[in-house]
């Protein structure tokens, strides 16, 4: 059927128009598409629920651990400054240096999905340590992250915690909430060790948090070496059996410098003063009060670092200590540094700032 | 649409020339443009094709328009493929007038 009249002929190249004209819609809908997903498009959602974040360190070795739905492979690799690499077996590492920052890269799928690093305890006894500790931090408010945030920066070989390592309770469903995520990036390069306040023990007596940490017990109640340094966790305070355990641990032969960790702070009489003075413990590091505190009780110096992140709540509850030397209602973190000559303590704000120091020889 | 389909030989034989003369990857922009004005012009030529019906034009008018599409992207995957698909091009605009001569 040929085209005949003028008004066919133009209805026909309005059609011709017309089509010409969605092409080039189509084409623009195509060009945006391909733009949104080269260029646009968030990556993929990251396959990890939990960490990966490292749980232990020796001079050797190292210990990562993650949660990770379904049953993919997780491969880590560790590289050290020279270019020498380590692959880790069921999240451990072995056979690496001492004293060394190693870089870490967990791929799934052959893609590179997370990454940090860690740092070896020195077998060098003058070899320098430095660890953060923080209290009473499980909150999940924007001080708790301010402060993971500070903590990352510093770069710790460590972390210990004085305990309550989620408010209001430490059940399952918190964890992620009050310590994965605001910590996320300084457990991405230190251990967290952590003991155990009331909050943590309302529920299942700790189980919960020791399994998410993967300590060595519920009670929170163990030891940590690392280069010049030991740290004993007590657990909540300073009862018979966590008197009896530090007076175990202390007696044997250990590293140079000593802490003890509690969640409750020693006060003045406890029965395991006189334990700390023999085995010349350099500091009790605590919780509970949610204030940052310099003391010294029985000639130990004691720092209570209730300022994690939960706050202060009333007044009544978080008095200053009639005998503290320095006590602050700031957020923030303790830093230790042990050289060589001495102990360097620094209160570092959620700020950044450090509003107290001490040193010790 | 005599015009239409003579535009769509020409863009054809125009991509045939880039292909032959421009090396990659330079060449890859001149073929996807060349490859997307010869889709907007085959989409013309389909529906002229189509209003009133010619079998063998719409035909070649629907091919025309998917090798439009092959031209634009194909010099990414290989610099034959796209010589291939400019001189397709080049075929089915003329193919009508080969098959049935004179309309």
């Amino acid at each position: 059927m040929a085209v005949r009249t003028p008004l066919e002929r133009r209805l026909r190249w309005a059609v011709v128009g017309l089509a010409m004209f969605c092409a080039v819609l189509v084409l623009l809908i195509a060009a945006v598409l391909v733009y949104w997903r080269l260029y646009l498009l968030s990556p993929s959602a990251e396959p990890f629920s939990r960490g990966p974040f490292v749980i232990r360190l020796g001079p050797t070795s190292a210990q990562l651990a993650w949660t990770l739905p379904g049953d993919r492979r997780v491969e880590l690799v560790a590289t050290a400054p020279d270019g020498t690499t380590a692959t880790a077996a069921n999240g451990r590492f072995t056979g690496l240096e001492p004293d060394v920052r190693y870089l870490w890269t967990a791929s799934v799928g052959s893609v590179g999905r997370a990454a940090g690093s860690f740092h070896t305890a020195p077998t060098d006894p003058r070899a320098p340590v430095t660890f953060a500790a923080i209290g009473d931090y499980g909150s999940g408010t924007d001080h708790e992250w301010a402060v993971g945030r500070t903590l990352a920066s510093e770069q710790p070989d460590f972390v210990v915690t004085a305990g309550d390592n989620s408010y209001l309770v430490g059940a399952p469903v918190l964890l992620d909430r009050n310590i994965f995520r605001p910590l996320h990036d300084v457990m991405l390069e230190a251990p967290l060790y952590a003991t155990m306040g009331e909050h943590d023990l309302f529920y299942s007596n700790g189980a919960a948090v020791a399994d998410a940490l993967h300590l060595p017990n519920d009670a929170g109640r163990y030891v940590v070496d690392y280069g010049a340094v030991q740290v004993v966790l007590l657990g909540l305070d300073d009862g018979p059996a966590e008197v009896a355990f530090a007076r175990r641990v202390l007696a044997r032969p250990g590293p140079r410098v000593r802490f003890v960790v509690l969640h409750r702070p020693v006060q003045p009489g406890d029965a395991i003063l006189p334990l700390l003075r023999r085995y010349h413990v350099a500091a009790v590091i605590a919780g509970h009060l949610h204030r940052y505190e310099r003391r010294v009780v029985g000639g130990i110096p004691e720092f209570v670092v209730g300022t994690g992140g939960e706050g202060p709540g009333a007044a009544e509850f978080t008095k200053r200590s009639p005998d503290a030397i320095v006590s602050l209602l700031n957020f923030g973190s303790l830093r230790v540094t042990v050289t060589a000559t001495g102990v360097r303590y620094q209160f570092i704000d959620e700020r950044g700032r450090v509003l107290d120091h001490y040193s010790t020889r | 649409m005599t015009g239409l389909r003579v535009t769509l030989g020409v863009l054809g034989a125009a991509g045939l020339v880039a292909g032959l003369l421009i090396d990659r990857p330079t060449v890859l922009f001149p073929l996807l443009a060349l490859g997307i004005v010869a889709f907007v012009v085959a989409a013309g030529c389909l529906a002229g094709d189509l209003l009133p019906l010619r079998p063998v034009y719409a035909v070649t008018s629907g091919l025309a328009l998917i090798d439009a599409v092959l031209m634009a992207v194909a010099g990414q995957a290989s610099r034959p493929l796209a010589l291939v698909a400019a001189l397709a091009l080049v075929l089915l605009s003329a193919g009508p007038r080969l098959i049935r001569p004179g309309r």
